[in-house]
């Protein structure tokens, strides 16, 4: 990740680098500029002032100038004696040490510098040169003093182009130090080829690498005048340029503070103008959540931006996006909760149009019932009902509301409980229908209608009445025949108040069972847009006749799901399955078979396996006592044994029922009960003891010359 | 029904299902195999569904046949309807019931 440089730090660095490259380039330019106008100056006056050296030579009417051409000429005659007579020790080397120096200077001008310490015992005098010396070097300090030098010196050159030192502004200079070379008098420069450049009108001599110009003097005879001797100013331009670095120094410390207070000055404005309003902007757009949420309209704080510029309105679209938020964010919070609370609502609206539905399963001793409920949204307009119109007939309904959702579903609950209480008090299912539609159909502004499938079963008949108001034909199974109950196709409730509604009837036999469903489940689409239909509902009924119900849901909801292959359901699926038991076993003894007793027991259990456990152990004993009674009693093959189980308001009842002879064992039966053990018990006779003593009631008629025992269990 | 014999301390007889008019010759002569070397045989009822009146001539047969041995007959476990049976007859007399 690139590293964040705050956006302050860049403003700062680029005024650095702005004032760097304007103000710096202005001062480099500047210090040359000054550098050579300084040379040029400082130059000229070198210049100048050799001008003003040969004006004092040259100046026929100065009184003065004969006096310092005879200084010169005596100097020069008196130091050209003494050096021509030892030359050789005379060149002033590098080498040699100041006390070499001190040792000929003594020997020249023993007068000089009595108070020096190096020169203490130098006190003889010579009036003559001394006179012509301190005129020359009185020439020469003037000279010095009117311009910037390092010093003045005069000399002359000898046959050998050597240069032979007169005198030196330094030599008498108090400030001298004591490394300080001067050019002794009477000492000599070899000179070299180049040292002299004679472009100028005062040529430039480089003497032991310091530039010196000069000029020359001449004897003031007119016809020939004769050269006696040079006067050079040794300069450094060291020390100007020296001189103009201080200057410029100065100038970029001045430049460099005034720099500094111009950047904090255009911080200190960038700050107040961007930075400061881009950081109030940044903070409230990260902390946009937390000014967000949870907060009304009145709790805004406005961000404040005081410049009017480009800020001003990005502040102000900030401050009018953040009210816009707000309020959609209010908004949608207020309909979230709507839809919320309208969900709730409907989760409720569905539990209890669902706990209005009767159980999805129940048995009796005469039927068998599942129900299957599958809503497609949290209410629908499905639903079903059942229940007894009297101990043996019972009545069926399967309906669907058009439309779907809350009204849907309040249409339904409304025509599911007029339905039920028409039937329940109507002679006859026509009326009880008619009955109903003319009530739907009154004040139905909406337009709803109900589709539905209303039956009675007659258990005792083994017959079911029916009237399909415009519903899907439902599918009896009887002995693993598949019977579609295509009939007359009533109009729907709800819409013609005066339809005259027809009633249908259908063998309903014993074993026989009733599939009715919704549409939702026949046409239901696949992806290929194929309905799920009639054909497959067939296929999975098929041989279904000895399957418990659960078992025929299972096959028809495996076959349903496998072809829709989808999540989405589209309609309400519902289904509504009804059987008819057979309540009846009917026994047949022979061989001295005792099993026909076990099996009877057996089917029983299988039938009213819904039963406790504790009522099914007593009908499993009182079954067997009286069915080991019957035929031990006859001893015949052949013998007819009737069990009929039913269901009554005490409990279970059995008649039991054969084709022998009339005999009521109860009659004259004493109960045995034992009191303790002892080897003269006789084993038989318990039998009647505990039917008599687990049945809540029992006795004996000869019906019809079958003899028949009525046993009612708890 | 089912019928286990375990030897041990005592027999122990368990019997699964039904002890009646068909199952309880099979259990007199599953009994009668048995060699009784115990003193005490205990019939395990925790299983049993119903016991009919054959079932209980069973129980005595067996009873009167350990009794002439000098050994225990003990019924465990009995269910609600097993017991009233038991009441109702007064087999809870002349038999153990735990």
């Amino acid at each position: 990740m690139k590293r964040r440089i705050p956006i302050l730090l860049k403003v700062i660095l680029l005024g650095i680098v702005v004032s760097i490259l304007t103000s710096g380039t202005a001062l480099v330019v500047s210090h040359f500029n000054q550098k050579k106008q300084v040379e040029k100056n400082y130059l000229d006056n070198i210049n100048h002032t050799l001008d003003a050296v040969d004006e004092v030579f040259t100046n026929n009417d100065s009184t003065n100038t004969d006096a310092y051409v005879d200084a010169f000429d005596y100097s020069k005659q008196y130091i050209k004696k003494i050096y021509d007579e030892d030359v050789e020790k005379r060149q002033q080397g590098e080498n040699e040490s100041f006390a070499e120096y001190a040792k000929y200077y003594a020997e020249l001008y023993p007068w000089l510098y009595p108070h020096d310490p190096h020169f203490g015992f130098l006190t003889k005098p010579e009036a003559d040169l001394k006179a012509a010396y301190y005129t020359i070097t009185n020439l020469l300090n003037n000279f010095q003093m009117s311009s910037d030098t390092i010093s003045v010196f005069a000399y002359y050159i000898d046959e050998n182009n050597r240069m032979v030192f007169l005198a030196d502004t330094r030599m008498d200079d108090s400030e001298r130090k004591e490394n300080d070379y001067f050019h002794i008098p009477g000492t000599y420069y070899q000179l070299n080829e180049g040292d002299i450049s004679t472009s100028e009108k005062h040529p430039i001599l480089v003497l032991d690498g310091y530039q010196t110009r000069y000029t020359a003097v001449y004897s003031r005879d007119e016809v020939n005048p004769e050269l006696i001797a040079y006067v050079s100013i040794q300069y450094s331009l060291d020390k100007v340029h020296q001189e103009t670095l201080n200057i410029f120094k100065n100038e970029l410390l001045i430049m460099g503070l005034s720099s500094i207070v111009l950047i904090a000055i255009y911080t200190l404005f960038s700050y107040l103008l961007f930075v400061r309003n881009i950081n109030k902007l940044s903070k409230a757009s990260s902390d946009i959540r937390e000014r967000l949420v949870n907060k009304k309209m009145k709790d805004v704080v406005d961000i404040e931006v005081k410049s009017h510029d480009e800020m001003r309105d990005l502040a102000d679209s900030f401050n009018e996006m953040e009210r816009a938020i707000i309020n959609y964010v209010d908004i949608i919070h207020k309909e979230a909760v709507e839809k919320e609370r309208t969900n709730a609502e409907l989760n409720v609206a569905s539990k209890i149009q669902l706990d209005s539905l009767p159980n999805r399963t129940f048995d009796d001793s005469q039927t068998s019932i599942r129900a299957y409920i599958k809503p497609a949204k949290e209410v629908g307009g499905d639903f079903y009902d059942y229940f007894y119109l009297d101990d043996h007939r019972l009545a069926l309904i399967v309906a669907d509301v058009s439309g779907k959702g809350i009204p849907a579903s309040l249409f339904m609950m409304k025509g599911k409980e007029l339905i039920k209480s028409a039937v329940q008090s109507s002679k006859s299912l026509v009326d009880a229908i008619s009955s109903v539609n003319k009530i739907l159909a009154k004040n139905n502004n909406e337009l709803l209608f109900i589709t539905s499938f209303i039956g009675v079963i007659d258990f005792k008949k083994n017959k079911i009445n029916y009237v399909n108001a415009g519903h899907e034909k439902p599918y009896l199974v009887s002995n693993n025949k598949v019977i579609k109950l295509d009939g007359v196709s009533n109009i729907v409730l709800g819409v013609e108040e005066n339809y005259a509604f027809v009633e249908e009837s259908h063998e309903f036999k014993k074993g026989d069972y009733l599939l009715m469903f919704t549409d939702g489940l026949n046409e239901s689409i696949n992806k290929n847009n194929e309905e799920y239909g009639y054909a497959r509902i067939e296929e999975a009924l098929k041989d279904s006749s000895a399957l418990p119900l659960d078992e025929v849901i299972n096959r028809i909801n495996t076959s349903f799901d496998s072809f829709t292959n989808s999540k989405d359901q589209f309609d309400d699926v519902t289904m509504l399955l009804v059987k008819s038991c057979s309540n009846e076993l009917k026994l047949h003894y022979h061989d001295s078979d005792f099993h026909i007793i076990t099996d009877a027991v057996d089917q029983f259990n299988e039938k009213f396996s819904f039963l406790n456990e504790k009522t099914k152990a007593s009908v499993g004993v009182i079954l067997d006592e009286i069915l080991n009674n019957y035929i031990s009693y006859e001893k015949k093959d052949g013998l007819e044994i009737n069990v009929e189980f039913s269901l009554v308001k005490d409990g279970l009842q059995l008649v039991l029922s054969n084709n022998g002879s009339d005999f009521n064992p109860f009659k004259n039966h004493q109960e045995k009960h034992l009191d303790k053990f002892d080897d003269e018990i006789e084993p038989g006779g318990f039998g009647l003891t505990i039917v008599k003593d687990l049945a809540k009631s029992y006795s004996y008629e000869c019906k019809n010359s079958h003899p028949t025992i009525t046993v009612v269990v708890e | 029904m089912e019928i286990s014999i375990n030897h041990g301390a005592e027999l122990v007889i368990t019997i699964k299902g039904r002890l009646d008019t068909v199952t309880s010759q099979e259990f007199t002569s599953a009994v009668e195999k048995e060699e009784i070397k115990e003193g005490v045989v205990v019939i395990e009822a925790k299983d049993l569904e119903y016991i009919s009146s054959a079932g209980l001539r069973a129980l005595l047969a067996l009873k009167k046949s350990l009794a002439s041995q000098n050994k225990e007959l003990e019924i465990h476990h009995l269910n609600p309807v097993c017991q009233e049976v038991f009441k109702v007859t007064g087999f809870n007399n002349i038999l153990t019931v735990k």
